[in-house]
């Protein structure tokens, strides 16, 4: 201990603490015990007055207590008077309230008038009501000195900013906060970031250009050049099985996509066709084309009624579900190449506009937002909740925007390779903190977002060709899939190993410091003095 | 004709995509120069600076802005011009070294090179090559006015 801490202060929030959580005998208990009691008598007649709503009474007290917002104190009781009467119909007394008790208080006139108003107005006297003793006594809290009338919940406060505190310490915090615990010091060793190959799935014939977790976290849908798309089922151990292949697509499939519920995908082939597929059966339902142009990318629409298109002809094309097309207003794009997305409250279309530009197109109203970058977009992807967006630029940098009013640019992060493909990077882990991404030299990179450094935290080897796209588990913040061009989909975890090792650690450093406090414990003894 | 020549185009573009990866390309506006071996646009004629650069094989042109081409590593290379730092650079779809990029110079005359690419005419078609070599007809022709 170092001294900081008042044991008078400690015993009075503890015994507030039992009291919050309803144990009261062993709050009086200690109140005996330790001689300390919670409140002084005084407050305590005072508050028990409050509670039953005696207001006259709790006034008198309360000029025993000599506090400085003595004034204050009173005027919020007197009002607390004033509606009781409203309600027992009393309106004169009512008004005697506020003339002769509380406008000679000179403490907030405007409130006077305010009820004055209410008195007069038939409505306002079902509008406003008595509150119950409880609810005043927390509007007093603020008017007390914390000294006089202890905080409520108090303690739970205090454990909480402390939990809070090592939690944005931690450099690579990623567990789910039902994980952490008041029993030892937080710490996020690297290993809680996926670092180590648990599982490598081969079924695929060629390269896999794209993959992504469902919503749910139970299943991954994956696409390869080899012109089809699998999906895989997670079972309870996290082993990873192939529930269906899609076939139909005459061209590498270059993207696949969940619907909102799950229940379906959707395949966009390259410079080909869309089709829809449902998940439970593995078959295509619906093909989506236009004019004998060919699709780059595909999208679903918020709530799963519809489909988006960006076509090989630079426009954006909207189907129904049924195939039949959708007017669209959106400006024809410059690039080619653009991915598309909808964003989750349905309002806007995101998509690359103008070259080195992104646009997000409001669907209501027909209004642009841009987004200028500093180079060619090669692709990008929403977070989660859709207020931060990720672009991936030609020159090898990933930069971070915030979408929620005017797009501003967030960070910027750099150190994988790019220099001839379409590289995928997504947003992971707790609450979205880390971001992923492929690298043309067959490794995965991870960076935390909110280091200051642009470097990656985390570089993963294992892949032997350019790792294309990579897909953070939403559902399970240690799992990790990555689609590389020498044909596989390498699933990351947590690395057991290293977490030993590290466990092992910090079982000595703890050991050590115990010893250190003994020995200086012992010191203590032998010279009688404190240090 | 029209949809012969896409047709044609898709071919080569599926055949150059024996590559890896999905390879990101942009397309420019207009008459282009293009990578002679797989069409993909390398340059606009507005950036053009001069047709005046030699290389071992030929004439080349210099540029003021070339797309979807990678970059090989940075070297020093001996030119006519004197020293310089130089990367060689290739069609990202096909992989064909189609000319370099000026990183540096070493002499304060040729500093107007930096950041420029130089495009080997070998290695280039624009679009009055592409245009003679689509219309070649098999097909005998009796009007005077198709030729033009």
């Amino acid at each position: 201990s170092k001294g900081l801490i008042k044991e008078s202060e400690v015993i009075r929030i503890i015994t507030e603490a039992l009291y919050s959580l309803g144990y009261g005998e062993s709050g009086i208990r200690l109140e005996k015990e330790s001689g300390i009691p919670l409140h002084s008598t005084i407050v305590k007649l005072f508050l028990e007055q409050v509670n039953n709503g005696e207001w006259d009474k709790s006034i008198v007290t309360l000029k025993g207590i000599q506090l400085q917002n003595e004034k204050a104190v009173t005027f919020l009781l007197l009002e607390q008077k004033f509606f009781e009467f409203l309600k027992l119909e009393k309106d004169t007394d009512a008004l005697g309230i506020l003339r002769k008790e509380m406008l000679p208080l000179g403490v907030n006139n405007k409130r006077v008038h305010e009820l004055a108003s209410v008195l007069i107005s038939a409505s306002g006297k079902d509008a406003e009501c008595v509150n119950p003793g409880s609810k005043v006594v927390e509007k007093l809290q603020n008017l007390f000195p914390p000294a006089i009338l202890i905080p409520e919940k108090r303690l739970e406060y205090l454990l909480e900013m402390d939990l809070d505190s090592q939690m944005s310490c931690c450099e690579f915090h990623n567990i789910p906060d039902s994980d952490l615990s008041l029993y030892s010091h937080h710490h996020c060793g690297i290993h809680n970031i996926p670092s180590e190959t648990l599982e490598t799935l081969e079924k695929h014939t060629d390269e896999v250009w794209f993959l992504k977790f469902s919503h749910n976290g139970k299943y991954l849908a994956s696409s390869s050049k080899d012109k089809s798309a699998i999906i895989w089922e997670i079972d309870a151990q996290g082993k990873f099985s192939e529930k269906h292949k899609l076939l139909g697509h005459v061209n590498p499939v270059a993207m696949v996509l969940w619907s909102p519920d799950d229940k379906q995908v959707l395949t966009c082939g390259e410079d080909e066709v869309i089709k829809r597929w449902v998940v439970d059966s593995g078959e295509c339902v619906q093909t989506y084309e236009t004019d004998g142009v060919g699709s780059v990318s595909c999208g679903w629409f918020h709530d799963g009624s519809g489909i988006i298109g960006g076509m090989a002809d630079r426009r954006i094309c909207l189907w129904n579900l049924d195939g039949t097309e959708i007017e669209h207003e959106q400006v024809q794009r410059e690039q080619k190449l653009s991915d598309v997305a909808m964003t989750a409250d349905g309002k806007w279309l995101v998509s690359v506009g103008r070259v080195c530009e992104i646009s997000l197109f409001n669907r209501e109203t027909r209004a642009v937002r841009l987004i200028p970058e500093e180079d060619m977009i090669t692709s990008f992807s929403l977070s989660k909740d859709n207020k931060h967006l990720l672009i991936n630029l030609i020159t090898q940098k990933i930069h971070m925007w915030n979408i929620e009013g005017e797009p501003y640019l967030c960070s910027e992060y750099t150190g994988h390779k790019r220099s001839r493909f379409i590289i995928r990077s997504c947003f992971g882990g707790y609450k979205d903190s880390f971001i992923a991404s492929g690298s043309e030299d067959s490794q995965v990179y991870i960076w935390k977002i909110l280091r200051p450094q642009k470097e990656p935290c985390s570089v993963l080897r294992g892949h032997s060709g350019a790792v294309n796209c990579v897909s953070w588990n939403p559902t399970d913040l240690h799992m990790l899939a990555s689609a590389s061009d020498d044909g596989t989909i390498r699933i990351w975890g947590r690395d057991k190993k290293l977490e030993k090792q590290q466990q092992q650690q910090q079982k000595k450093r703890l050991a050590k410091a115990s010893a250190v406090a003994a020995a200086m414990k012992a010191m203590t003894v032998t010279t009688g003095k404190a240090l | 004709k029209k949809k012969k020549r896409n047709r044609e185009k898709r071919e080569r573009e599926r055949q150059r995509s024996e590559e890896m990866g999905r390879i990101f390309t942009v397309e420019l506006e207009g008459r282009s120069y293009r990578c002679r071996f797989c069409r993909t646009h390398l340059a606009l004629p507005d950036d053009l600076v001069s047709r005046s650069f030699h290389c071992r094989r030929g004439k080349a042109y210099l540029f003021n802005r070339s797309v979807n081409i990678s970059m090989g590593p940075l070297e020093e290379r001996m030119m006519l011009s004197g020293m310089h730092t130089v990367a060689d650079i290739f069609c990202c779809c096909c992989g064909q070294n189609v000319g370099w990029k000026y990183e540096s110079a070493h002499e304060k005359a040729q500093k107007y090179k930096e950041g420029k690419f130089v495009l080997e005419r070998g290695r280039i078609v624009d679009e009055i090559d592409l245009s003679t070599e689509v219309y070649i007809d098999t097909h005998g022709s009796t009007s005077d006015t198709e030729d033009s």
